[in-house]
């Protein structure tokens, strides 16, 4: 089968749990001998902390050896001119703009398939608009019997795609506007949303609560949105285990994106609580975003600067090592649809506090969750992990469990099945 | 037809607080009272004191062809003499119709055979005491906690006097073994062995019932979380003499009766413990870290708390060794959902030992 896939980001350089989705998704599809055309934005703008640099099949780096070589050959990997990136707002969009205006641009372009080098749109809806161009383009010169579309920005192009040829389409959804915002989302991200979701032939949710979503908020008829729950790779299970903790005081682990769905404010709350009782604890939070400055204040005014360290954005062996560094990971998400890096803090064997909104929560029954805004139980809890040893003994036994069945084959057959459905 | 030995089991724990870490310290207090006492209320309004109702007429009716055994723990007793007066009325009526036993079980219900021979002696002492000051007679039959069962112990209670000890059978006998003949433990001379099986009240068929005789295991306490059962427990109930006496042409014992109308048809023996509850043996109470954890940390206290001779410190400590704390710590697949008021194990530990090193604490700072 061959498969037209537009995404965001692929790895190495990715932001968020999307790319490593969309690199474990296609790697396990091509097992199933599908070759997938798989299309994502790159620009020329500065390699910076939330830029995301599309990289030729040839020169995939480290992380990923020279076992996964006949995948890349499977992969057809397109990049597309476009300073679209992941979770990009309006205001962040200008910015990434206006970076690439002034910006050096003695960065040789690679040969790219829609040739507007240079006319970005004004603003993110416009460059999203201008992005679509290429469904078309791609309809035209390659061959392929389906589109899948990750996430909203290639909604657009998807539908291109489908209107020119008349093929079967599928949008997967790792989220949407109102977890990203909290509720009060861009009401034109929510009408692409929903057209793409409209015109596609079958929706998958990364998870019930997902799901539950795109029936209610945008009225999907449910006979046509699926749940396919993302997984964990096996490569990182056989290699993570054991790593060796580096720090001698216990490290409690926030990362992800510093922004309001993450809720980044809640755990500094309870690492102020854990620090009453226990003041050699060490927090970190790992990652960057709109939130970070104001979460960088409140500690000062806390006073807790010398317990906590913030590292930016991490990426690749970073991340790993932090994982591994690290006792305990909390996620206390305010809205999480999913959540994969849980799941790459157990493989690292690191037990995980989750925030019950959390998707992930759908495939660990044995979690430990919090309501996010219960700051005392999140830091009941951490403590007791810290200091009652047998317990997370008892966690990691019940997630060591867990990942044996979590698996992205799982994930790809599910795809696959749903695939068959539309080309029957 | 084989003769029939009907054990009722009725406990409640006592329900403790929310305790958190920031309590360590600060508050003494582990009980939640009130929770304690709605659930019993809930528990005795539902299934115990009707049933109860029922068996004293069946009794009464029957004239000394309808007998039953009671295990009653401690811990219920206390809290029933404190908040539900009824139960002991009906329990002591029962008590004077001659024809019920009440046999002995660990007073408040704990693992400690499992963990302290010495604590077991006392609780196992102090439950027998109890019964004769309030029914007026010395239990003949021991059935320990969850029928937590093994050669070690079974002689244990054979040199404290007792006629009989009950078991459960899987695990316990051989593949044609049936439980229903009178057996004798490995490690004893003359106490016998009461293999029991648990009724399932809507399906009570499934009993085994070749044999001489038949033991039975109910339990008359509502556990949480499983609506509906109650009513079909009453009308099990209800039928209970008609079919066991009528249709099968049975008669009725209780487990000293049956001890001692039946020779053992052989030995068991079983150095490695079995229970009752699926699969048999520790694992509900113990198949986990943090359960085995909790276990340990709280009878490392034993010495101190008792070397204070506080009756109340006493007592709090007993409370903690509730079996029912560790099935709430257990986790899947050995879970006990019908126990847990917990959200999840973890939360069921954390509290359990965030209230033990409260009172470790504290108990250590007199020492």
């Amino acid at each position: 089968m061959k498969i037209l896939m537009f995404g965001w980001e692929f790895p190495p350089d990715i932001s968020g749990g999307l790319g490593t989705a969309c690199y474990e998704i296609t790697r396990a599809l091509s097992r199933h001998e599908h070759h997938i055309t798989f299309v994502v934005p790159r620009s020329e703008a500065p390699r910076g902390q939330t830029h995301v640099q599309l990289v030729d099949a040839s020169q995939i780096p480290v992380p990923y050896p020279p076992t996964v070589q006949e995948f890349f050959e499977a992969l057809d990997l397109k990049s597309v001119d476009s300073i679209l990136r992941p979770y990009l707002n309006d205001a962040e969009y200008q910015e990434v703009l206006n970076q690439v205006r002034c910006g050096p641009s003695e960065h040789p372009s690679a040969p790219s398939l829609v040739s507007t080098t240079g006319h970005y749109g004004a603003t993110l809806m416009a460059e999203v608009a201008r992005y679509s161009e290429i469904g078309e383009t791609l309809a035209f010169d390659h061959e392929f019997d389906i589109i899948h579309a990750h996430d909203w920005m290639t909604f657009l192009a998807a539908i291109r795609a489908k209107r020119a040829t008349g093929k079967p389409m599928v949008v997967h959804v790792h989220s949407v506007e109102s977890d990203r915002s909290g509720g009060h989302g861009n009401s034109g991200i929510f009408e692409i949303e929903k057209m793409g979701m409209e015109v596609a032939d079958h929706v998958i949710a990364v998870s019930h609560y997902t799901r539950n979503l795109i029936l209610e908020q945008y009225g999907i008829s449910p006979d046509k949105v699926s749940v396919v729950h993302n997984a964990v790779s096996r490569r990182q299970v056989e290699k993570a285990y054991h790593a060796p903790r580096l720090h001698s005081r216990k490290t409690v682990l926030f990362l992800g994106r510093v922004t309001s769905q993450k809720g980044p404010d809640y755990f500094i709350e309870a690492a102020a609580r854990v620090l009453e009782k226990a003041p050699d604890v060490v927090f970190v939070m790992a990652g960057s975003g709109d939130m970070l400055p104001r979460m960088i204040e409140r500690v000062g005014e806390l006073r807790l600067g010398r317990h906590f360290h913030f590292t930016g954005f991490l990426s690749g062996h970073d991340v790993e090592r932090m994982y591994a560094m690290s006792d305990l990971y909390v996620m206390p998400s305010v809205s999480e649809p999913f959540g994969l890096s849980p799941l790459e803090a157990m493989v690292y064997d690191v037990p995980v506090i989750l925030s019950k909104q959390a998707g992930v929560n759908e495939i660990l029954p044995d979690a430990m969750t919090v309501d996010f805004w219960d700051v005392d139980d999140i830091a009941n809890k951490i403590l007791a992990i810290l200091k009652y040893p047998a317990l997370s003994r008892e966690m990691l036994r019940t997630s060591r469990k867990a990942l044996q069945s979590i698996r992205w084959e799982v994930a790809a057959e599910r795809i696959q099945q749903i695939y068959n459905k539309l080309l029957a | 037809m084989p003769a029939f030995c009907i054990t009722f089991q009725i406990h409640q724990p006592c329900q403790l607080k929310h305790y958190s870490f920031f309590d360590i310290g600060e508050s003494s207090v582990y009980e939640n009272e009130s929770r304690t006492a709605e659930s019993l209320k809930k528990s005795v309004e539902d299934l115990t004191l009707p049933s109860l109702q029922i068996l004293l007429k069946h009794v009464t009716d029957y004239r000394g062809e309808f007998r039953i055994a009671f295990c009653a723990s401690g811990t219920f007793l206390d809290s029933c003499e404190k908040l539900q007066p009824r139960v002991m009325d009906v329990l002591k009526r029962l008590a004077d119709t001659g024809c019920v036993e009440f046999l002995t079980t660990p007073y408040y219900l704990s693992l400690s055979s499992e963990v302290s021979l010495q604590e077991f002696k006392e609780q196992t002492v102090l439950h027998s005491e109890r019964i004769k000051s309030l029914f007026g007679q010395s239990p003949k039959v021991f059935a320990n906690t969850g029928l937590i069962y093994n050669d070690a112990l079974a002689g244990e209670i054979e040199t404290l006097g007792y006629l009989a000890i009950l078991a459960g059978g899987a695990g316990l006998l051989a593949d044609k073994q049936s439980p229903n003949y009178v057996y004798q433990p490995g490690s004893c001379t003359a106490m016998k062995l009461l293999i029991n099986q648990v009724v399932n009240p809507t399906d009570p068929l499934q009993i085994q019932s070749r044999g001489k005789v038949i033991n039975l295991w109910l339990n008359l306490s509502s556990p949480v979380g499983t609506p509906g059962r109650e009513s079909d427990m009453l009308s099990f109930l209800e039928q209970l003499p008609g079919s066991i006496l009528w249709e099968n042409k049975g008669k009725s014992l209780t487990p000293s009766q049956a001890a001692g109308a039946f020779k053992s048809s052989t030995v068991l023996s079983s150095p490695s413990t079995r229970s009752i509850i699926p699969p048999h043996d520790m694992t509900p109470w113990l198949g986990n870290e943090m359960q085995k954890d909790a276990l340990q940390a709280l009878y490392l206290v034993e010495n101190e708390v008792k070397r204070l001779h506080d009756p109340t410190v006493l007592r709090t400590w007993r409370i903690l060794q509730d079996a029912d704390h560790f099935l709430g710590m257990g986790t899947r697949p050995h879970a006990h959902p019908a126990i847990n008021v917990y959200d999840s194990p973890y939360d069921a530990y954390i509290n359990f030992m965030n209230i033990l090193t409260d009172l470790s604490e504290r108990v250590e700072a007199r020492a």
